[in-house]
């Protein structure tokens, strides 16, 4: 390994097709979105520049606004509400209950299967007539609880969060769980001899050595949120009346369906820019020693 | 041993990844060849007649799949018309719908497009035509065509004055009611907009939801409201309103909104209606449970399928008249809005015409007898087996004064989405009908 690593033919050698790839499909894209977005144009023909208008326009649009609003109420619930969960359930499952495997595996098949078979899934259950969730609530004699759950700009939003974050519980599960399982047993036994409870070991054992994945978990939930575009647009299509808008569905209607692609190019850059922030934000939040 | 197992597989990584560049390196250099090269093929002497010239004539289409409706109709007229011109042959390429209409407003950029190609009215062909790309073909009508087309089967295809294309069916707004449903609760089929209201009072009395329509896929309450604001104002004042020529503040939009909130606000759409999707806000109606439906004429496919509910019980009616508006019962939304089109800078103009007429008359009566479309031709076919809610359509619209371009058509890309969108908060009651016309009426600024 060390005569690979001194070898900078080789390390030229496997770093330069990525490098290409990366350069084609990641960077290229990127500036010519962000030379797009200080146009204005319409896809086809040819466009006008028009400097940084299409950002001040950014801000006063409300639906821009009313979309980012909805994207952090993304983010939030996944960082306070998917993320304990998924850490309650890992410390749980880790350590050592019966058919351990069986509920790893359980928690994660929602990762597996496709968003639109997911989106699909839940549209029958909130389904206003024939729904279990109005059936469960019609039953128990809750009548006046049940809803237009995906119909209603009150509930809209809040029933497109619940699956996007049912979906992803599991994955963040699998990434502690694993976590957990490579810290060394030696220090649960010591733990253990001292006679420290479940609470107290993961809380001062556990957890703290877990940061690392934390912070994984943590990136990964924030910019998934930021990003969600495949859920809601299953649901909802970012309606009804924008209830549900998220910053790419919006993004995606500007570009497609408006035809104003130096305006959805625009949108597109400030996700890039929210998301690198926010990147960023967190790695300075959790400082870690170790390299992870 | 594990260092050698991490080697190889990098190494069959990075050739990967190498591979994967140059297939897509292969897969850019392989852009579609020039329509006029292509077609630029050595005169060889036929059969029947030396002196013509052997001609290629590329031809781009929409109907490759062979799940399309309209599929059969498609190759048995290039067929047909290949054997009756053998000097002439039809070189096919299709694309599906959606990656079709990229693909054709590439190839107009670059100038590249084909012979024949097959396009949209309206809106969608708009820029082609002010780029010079699409060949204007009025000297061509004059030998008696223009007589077989059926009214406003032209409407969409001109642009200034002049004809870029030529069409072969259409579609129009219907509304389908389940006559069985109205009988067996005594309800009288609406003609005009107050016996709609009764009927809507009648049926939510009986405890039967009177229509429906998907918020979630909003053209679908394009389609109730296009046809209210038909009945409104005309067919006239729409086209001249849309095309920027008017106001939406005029009465005629204001009633026609002020028309649709109150089917709302008494219930006339299921609840929830705004977070479904059309297939699931169909399913009632194709099961029999909710009464009426407004939407296009290719509703008659599902409603006419093998395994239908509701088989023999529907028939399309025309959206019932306002007594203080302006539209006719024999206006119509919809019209013929798919077109063959020409390129201007094909070598062989008198060939691609003669082709795309050929084509245009042929597949009317095709699509018509498959069930695809309404003729826009003046067609005689046997029409015991087609369709009969198609028939139906045919007979409610053989009368028509005109047919008005569905918004969404007829708009440009951003006003539809206004539209649209508006549209939608009216039905969720977050715009009043005035605050509906105010926003309409952005769309001139």
């Amino acid at each position: 390994m060390e005569r690979v690593w001194k070898d900078k033919k080789a390390i030229l050698f496997f770093l330069f097709p990525s490098f290409i790839i990366l350069t084609f499909i990641i960077i290229v894209p990127i500036i010519m979105s962000s030379y797009y977005s200080l146009l204005k144009w319409d896809g086809f023909g040819q466009g006008t520049f028009v400097g940084m208008n299409n950002y001040i326009k950014l801000f006063k649009d409300e639906a821009f606004i009313k979309s980012v609003k909805n994207t952090l109420v993304f983010a939030l619930t996944s960082v306070f509400i998917q993320l304990p969960i998924s850490l309650l359930l890992a410390l749980v499952i880790s350590t050592g209950v019966k058919f351990e495997r069986f509920f790893v595996t359980v928690f994660f098949i929602p990762v597996i299967i496709s968003t639109v078979v997911i989106g699909q899934l839940w549209m029958k259950i909130y389904h206003p007539e024939i729904g279990i969730l109005n059936m469960f609530l019609r039953s128990s004699g809750l009548d006046n609880l049940t809803r237009e759950w995906l119909g209603s700009k009150d509930t809209a939003l809040m029933a497109s969060v619940v699956p996007v974050l049912w979906q992803y519980i599991g994955y963040h599960m699998l990434l502690m769980y694993a976590g957990i399982k490579s810290i060394s047993a030696d220090i649960y036994e010591a733990a253990k001899i001292d006679g420290a409870s479940w609470l107290k070991t993961s809380a001062y054992i556990t957890i703290p050595m877990l940061k690392p994945i934390l912070k994984v978990s943590l990136t990964f939930a924030v910019v998934g949120a930021l990003k969600v575009f495949d859920l809601v647009f299953v649901l909802t299509r970012g309606g009804p009346g924008r209830a549900s808008e998220v910053t790419s569905t919006l993004m995606v209607e500007t570009i497609f369906k408006s035809n104003s692609y130096g305006y959805g190019s625009a949108m597109a850059v400030f996700i890039i820019i929210e998301c690198v922030v926010l990147y960023m934000l967190i790695g300075k939040l959790i400082k870690t020693d170790e390299v992870t | 041993m594990k260092l050698k197992g991490v080697k190889i597989l990098s190494a069959l990584l990075g050739l990967s990844m190498i591979m994967g560049t140059m297939g897509c390196a292969a897969g850019t250099s392989n852009k579609p060849q020039p329509a006029n090269e292509a077609s630029s093929e050595k005169p060889a002497p036929s059969k029947d007649s030396a002196a013509k010239e052997q001609v290629t004539l590329n031809f781009w289409h929409i109907w490759g799949a062979e799940t399309d409706a309209s599929y059969a109709a498609v190759k048995k007229v290039i067929a047909d018309f290949e054997a009756e011109y053998p000097h002439i042959k039809i070189k096919e390429d299709t694309t599906e719908n959606e990656a079709y209409k990229t693909k054709i407003k590439a190839s107009a950029a670059a100038n590249e497009l084909p012979d024949v190609f097959s396009s949209w009215g309206g809106g969608f062909s708009k820029p082609f035509i002010e780029a010079d790309r699409v060949l204007a073909i009025d000297d061509y009508l004059n030998d008696g065509t223009k007589d077989k087309l059926v009214g406003g089967a032209l409407a969409n295809v001109t642009y200034d004055g002049k004809v870029y294309g030529m069409t072969f069916g259409l579609s129009c707004g219907a509304l389908f009611v389940n006559k069985e449903l109205f009988e067996a609760n005594n309800i009288k089929i609406p003609e005009t907009y107050a016996e709609l209201i009764d009927a809507v009072k009648a049926f939510k009395a009986a405890g039967i939801t009177p229509m429906t329509l998907s918020g979630k896929d909003v053209w679908t309450i394009a389609m109730y409201f296009d046809a209210m604001a038909l009945k409104a104002a005309g067919n006239d004042k729409i086209v001249s309103t849309l095309t920027k020529q008017g106001s939406f503040k005029d009465p005629e939009f204001l009633s026609a909104a002020s028309k649709f909130a109150e089917l709302v606000s008494l219930g006339a759409f299921p609840e929830g209606a705004a977070g479904l999707s059309k297939d699931e806000s169909d399913l009632p109606f194709l099961q029999g449970k909710i009464p009426m439906l407004f939407n296009g004429s290719w509703t008659a496919g599902s409603v006419y399928r093998e395994d239908s509910l509701v088989k023999d019980k529907i028939i399309p009616v025309g959206f019932p008249v306002f007594e203080d508006g302006k539209g006719t019962k024999n206006q119509f939304t919809g019209g013929a809005v798919d077109a063959i089109m020409v390129n201007a800078n094909t070598k062989y103009k008198e060939e691609a015409v003669l082709f795309q007429k050929y084509f245009c008359e042929n597949m009317a009566r095709e699509t018509y007898l498959a069930g695809a479309y309404l003729p826009a031709w003046k067609v005689e076919v046997d029409e015991s087996n087609i369709n009969p809610v198609t028939v139906a359509l045919a007979k409610l619209t053989s009368e028509s004064e005109s047919f008005t371009l569905w918004w969404d058509t007829l708009l440009e890309g951003q006003d539809t989405q206004v539209y649209l969108n508006t549209l939608q908060e009216l039905l969720l009651g977050g715009v009043t009908p005035e605050q509906f016309v105010d926003r309409l009426q952005t769309i001139y600024e």
